[in-house]
């Protein structure tokens, strides 16, 4: 059975970016937000380190730009970048009036601590749980505004009609029903899709929804081969340490007790942006500098017990949990692990796609603020600000737009998806499927690349989706299907794998993230610009330059 | 080292069954491995018509929230070599109607965390700020909002709570710590509109300072405690109105 219900607009994804976008329409329009999980699980929550702006009189948001597209390694739009960081004092300051909790200075104003790549310590932060501090504010301001959740609703597809966006198709867990929503616009805010590698920080539930189906309505998906790998994550689970504890000033070991990074970036040391610290995590480990087990170490104990356990209590909660280790007195192992996806739909400044009536923020559009490398504590300042601007701009769509009728097919086509792979069983199990996904792209699409890896990932891809053409599940039940949702996760997952792997394949350079061994340069006289992949194949864009000219990015 | 451990787990669908069973898994799992790998191989390897929540793996979202061998805890915060060598026993969290299998209804505690007021009620004559606002208070004062604020929603307290198992209406632990996290804030200005809810006998009265809650809570929250300070602050509103008249 299924059933269809209407409104104005729909948003997919509760996370920070969802919620500001819903928080931002107007109030006599019909919204309502729709999330696979209760909203207080979206992988907001885990956000640890803080959130950048240039709140200090001393510091100015231009630095702050310059900064981000430095780190970007010249692969940002100038102009959004620029739109981001102006916008960050007043995003601080909203926050701090609708009730986040930060840490504060002596004199009560807003702590701020340094982080990787930044000329100033402009990461503002909440101990080292800021991430959940903000997504319990836009919770809160959620359930005193009413804003209508439909929880555990599992979106499969964007419907569209008439070249414009007619809504989505979902699942309710609890009950299997295929439910239609129309919608005159829809604003996709469904986060990361770490899901693909094997270690990464990101939760299960990160598995680029949003940007699959996006790319499958035939909405161009952005610098895809950009994937960010964070230095510092436990070995084994890779949970995240956050970059915090080096902003606070925790330093980077080898086997020899070297702080190596001082060949890396001699003037930031364990403060220069990720990609750097990765790659020179990952060298010392292959040059046989790091411990068995691939992994370096990250020595606090030097902060002094008042630090850690004020400023950074949920890593230490972390060490002591997953790993048996008190930071005060030991150094934490720690290796790089996925971490965040730099690309993802493509939008304008202002959360637009190419799709009239659909928009996208947060983790899973690329505007593109973070270019081949994101800055730590830029990405929560991302969702906010751009969350925002897409709620803006679809409330002005629907005042404009009477929208378009809802193909009722895409439901029957959802439904006959699901009788067919109940009916196909486990002949191919989906997890062996994408098991084999995940530890191909991290052994060879990780940190560093290289054509005969990349190629052979892209064939390897490229049979996993042949097989999963044929896998189906177990549970035949209708409700809380998790088989069937992680089935259909997998096949999210498979597109974008192979996307990333052509998008490395082709870009011939080395910029930011994506760090070839066969092309150790960047060349901007031939990449200087963003790849787009839709269904249909490339299409390369212009970067936008306003004031800062490329150069070399050396810290 | 992997070794091979069975997993009890309760199961119960509400299509097909008449009543809830147990079913065994066998699975390897490594050391240091969380009950909710395990668990995830179950659902992978073994049978996917396992249900049950879960998303960041590291116990910040409160998703996974169940039983294991006998107490409420979150399955990827709970290492399986610290559950002895028997079975491990895992069943839903108690106080709220199972749906199927591990996955509980959590609407009563999301109704009762919405019925505080959980927002900053800030002051009208506060402009929107512009320019930074200060927040001067004394460390131990900022350390207990920052801890109450740390709640990840995870039903654990709630679920452990006695009274909430006798008495369906007690507003229940993480409501109050949610309340006390507001009244906390030097900044909130929503008391007058919380004291009639809290100030009843399903509201703090009830909570008899069993400490169930603080002893579960995966969080170190204080919350019986904090609830303490909440009947204090009853207390100490009910004897300034008397004086005021
Ligand atoms: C461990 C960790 C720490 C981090 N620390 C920092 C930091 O200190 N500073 C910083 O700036 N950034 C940090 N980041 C990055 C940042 O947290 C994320 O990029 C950001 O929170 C993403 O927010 P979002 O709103 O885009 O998506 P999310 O918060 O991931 O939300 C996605 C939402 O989409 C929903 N959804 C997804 N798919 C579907 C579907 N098919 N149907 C329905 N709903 C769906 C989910 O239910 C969820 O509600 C960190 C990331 C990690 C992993
Ligand atoms: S107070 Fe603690 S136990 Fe209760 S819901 Fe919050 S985190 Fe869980
Ligand atoms: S999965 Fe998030 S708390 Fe356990």
């Amino acid at each position: 059975m299924e059933i269809l219900q209407h409104f104005d607009v729909i948003v997919v994804g509760a996370g920070l970016a969802g919620m500001r976008a819903a928080l931002e329409i107007d109030p006599d329009l019909r919204v309502a937000v729709v999330s696979k999980v209760y909203p207080v699980r979206s992988h907001s929550v885990a956000a640890q380190g803080g959130i950048n702006a240039a709140i200090d009189p001393e510091d100015k948001w231009q630095d702050h730009a310059f900064d981000t597209i430095k780190g970007s390694d010249y692969l940002a739009d100038q102009d959004a970048a620029e739109l981001m960081c102006e916008d960050a004092p007043r995003v601080v300051y909203e926050m701090e009036h609708w009730g986040t909790i930060f840490s504060r200075r002596p004199d009560g104003r807003i702590a701020q601590r340094s982080f990787g790549g930044q000329g100033y310590p402009r990461a503002c932060y909440a101990a080292d749980k800021t991430g959940r501090a903000l997504y319990q504010t836009l919770f809160e301001q959620s359930i005193r505004r009413q804003i209508t959740v439909l929880k555990e609703f599992f979106v499969v597809s964007i419907a569209t009609a008439h070249g414009q966006v007619a809504g989505v198709v979902c699942i309710e867990i609890r009950t299997g029903t295929v439910v239609g929503l129309a919608a005159k616009s829809v604003i996709i805010a469904t986060g990361g899709a770490g899901m693909m590698y094997a270690r990464t920080t990101n939760p299960y539930i990160n598995s680029g929804d949003g940007m699959a189906m996006a790319y499958r309505a035939g909405v161009p998906l952005k610098d895809m081969e950009f994937i960010q790998f964070h230095p510092t994550t436990l070995p084994g689970m890779n949970v995240l340490i956050t970059e915090g504890a080096r902003g606070e000033g925790a330093y980077l070991y080898n086997r020899d007790h070297e702080r190596f990074m001082e060949r890396y970036a001699p003037k930031l040391m364990e403060v220069a942006p990720r990609d750097i610290v990765s790659r020179a995590i990952e060298t010392e480990i292959s040059e046989g500098r790091g411990f068995d087990g691939d992994y370096v170490l990250l020595d606090l104990r030097h902060l002094g017990e008042n630090i850690i356990k004020h400023r950074l209590s949920e890593i230490y909660d972390f060490a002591l949990t997953y790993k048996g280790i008190n930071p005060i007195y030991e150094p934490i192992p720690v290796q790089p692990g996925q971490h965040y996806m730099m690309g993802g739909i493509a939008t304008d400044k202002h959360g637009a796609t190419e799709l009239p009536g659909l928009y996208a923020a947060g983790e899973c559009a690329a505007v593109s603020v973070h270019g081949a490398n994101r800055l730590g504590a830029n990405s929560l300042l991302d969702t906010l600000v751009f969350g925002r601007q897409a709620g803006i701009q679809a409330s002005q769509f629907v005042r404009k737009n009477p929208g378009v009728d809802f193909p009722s097919a895409d439901l029957t086509r959802q439904q006959d998806m699901i009788s067919r792979v109940k009916a196909a069983g486990r002949r191919e199990p989906y997890g062996a499927i994408r098991r084999e996904l995940r530890e191909t792209m991290t052994q060879y699409v990780g940190t560093f690349r290289d054509e005969p890896r990349l190629t052979k990932a892209l064939k390897t891809v490229r049979a996993l989706q042949d097989r999963y053409a044929e896998a189906g599940i177990q549970d035949q039940g209708d409700v809380f299907n998790y088989d069937l949702l992680a089935y259909i996760e997998t096949g999210f997952l498979l597109d974008l794998a192979e996307i990333v792997t052509v998008g490395a394949l082709a870009r011939k350079e080395s910029r930011g993230a994506h760090a070839r061994i066969d092309y150790p340069d960047r060349d901007d006289a031939q990449f200087l610009r963003h790849f787009l992949f839709t269904p249909d194949g490339r299409r390369d864009e212009p970067v936008v330059i306003t004031h800062y000219q490329p150069k070399e990015r050396k810290y | 080292m992997a070794v091979s451990r069975t997993f009890r787990i309760f199961r119960y669908d509400p299509v097909k069954d008449p009543a809830p069973y147990w079913s065994l898994f066998t699975v390897n799992v490594e050391q240091g491995d969380s009950v909710l790998t395990g668990l995830m191989k179950i659902r992978e390897e073994l049978d996917g018509s396992l249900a049950f929540r879960a998303s960041c793996r590291s116990g910040i979202c409160g998703s996974d929230g169940m039983v294991i061998n006998g107490r409420s805890r979150l399955a990827c915060k709970t290492q399986v070599d610290d559950m002895g060598h028997g079975e491990v026993v895992i069943e839903p969290l108690r106080n709220l109607p199972y749906l199927k299998d591990l996955v509980v209804d959590q609407t009563p505690f999301w109704d009762k965390f919405e019925s505080v007021m959980p927002w900053l009620h800030e002051s009208t004559t506060e402009p929107v700020p512009e320019t930074e606002r200060r927040m001067t208070l004394a460390e131990d004062a900022f350390d207990d909002l920052s801890k109450a604020s740390d709640c990840i929603f995870c039903q654990i307290c709630y679920a452990e709570c006695p009274v909430n198992g006798l008495d369906r209406a007690f507003i229940g632990p993480q409501a109050l710590i949610k309340a006390f996290r507001f009244e906390a804030d030097p900044r909130d200005v929503g008391t007058n509109e919380r004291v009639p809810i809290l100030d009843q006998p399903d509201g703090v009265w009830r909570c008899r300072t069993t400490f169930n809650c603080t002893v579960s809570c995966p969080k170190g929250i204080p919350i019986t405690k904090d609830i303490q300070s909440l009947k204090r602050e009853m207390v100490g509103t009910y004897f300034h109105a008397r004086q005021e008249v």
